[in-house]
């Protein structure tokens, strides 16, 4: 599953529930990011770098969330819970 | 005379009916859209709180918190049975072997439905491409009972709910293996 982060360019490549590889436009690694802890990547939850996370227990009621890919920077930022 | 005091009279109790329903502005929502999705909760959940203040409480907390779960619900964790099916919505790119937490003991006929019974805010869940029909193959504990409502403040609509909902109360790498597919379709 790939996606293009629309801020910066970069392109984002999901393998698997463990490996979220960022790579430049041209297909240089970048970097790799882990899921947060507690969590698995699952899929994009949409066209943008959004990623489905779903987790071992409740956050907020919740145990699956939403995570944003802050792609330059290599973090994610938890911002809503995932159905 | 008397009838100005019955009109100042009536004029109070208009004022006095419209401030026990406040309806503070959220992001994002016009004035108007927040009276329409606060006045549309109101007239159909007010009747469980003991007076409008604790009512709005209420709605207040279904906005902060967004529960899945009607404020009534009592958690009722059971197991469910091996041969039990049930149906799940899921997103364009989502692999049938990594499922969500909730499922449906209804039939998902279309996204709308989705929507409106299951109550899934665009937030929660952007895009719906599939249903899938999931069976119990091993013995799965779950949160069982109703569909709460939500606001969804994004489309700016009450999302009353009302449909069958579980939640599986494992791991979430261990879901799949408590499951096996029966059927995938394509839903819009």
């Amino acid at each position: 599953m790939k996606r293009v982060d629309p801020v910066t360019g970069l392109i984002l490549v999901l393998e698997g529930e463990g490996n979220l590889h960022v790579r430049s436009p041209r297909g240089e690694p970048v970097r790799d990011i882990a899921p947060p802890p507690g969590f698995a990547f699952s899929h994009f939850a949409g066209p943008g770098a959004v990623l489905v996370c779903r987790g071992e227990r409740e956050i907020e009621g919740w145990r699956d969330w939403q995570f944003e890919v802050d792609a330059a920077a290599g973090n994610l930022r938890r911002v809503a819970p995932a159905w | 005379m008397t009838i100005l005091k019955r009109g100042a009279a009536l004029l109070l109790l208009l004022v006095a009916a419209c401030a026990a329903a406040p309806a503070a502005p959220r992001p994002g929502m016009g004035p108007a859209a927040v009276e329409d999705v606060h006045a549309r909760w109101w007239a159909e959940q007010r009747w469980r709180y003991a007076s409008d203040a604790v009512a709005e409480e209420g709605y207040r907390a279904l906005l902060d918190r967004q529960s899945a779960w009607p404020e009534w619900h009592q958690k009722d964790i059971v197991t469910l049975p091996v041969g039990l099916r049930f149906q799940m919505a899921l997103s364009p790119g989502q692999p049938v072997e990594r499922p969500g937490a909730f499922g449906t003991f209804d039939r998902i006929p279309n996204v709308a439905w989705v929507r409106r019974v299951l109550a899934v805010k665009v937030a929660w869940k952007p895009a719906i491409d599939r249903v899938v029909t999931y069976e119990v193959a091993a013995p799965l504990p779950a949160d069982v009972g109703t569909v709460g409502p939500q606001i969804d403040e994004g489309s700016r609509e009450y999302l009353p709910g009302g449909g069958s909902q579980l939640e599986m109360q494992v791991p979430a790498a261990e879901r799949f293996t408590h499951l096996k597919v029966v059927e995938v379709r394509e839903i819009r």
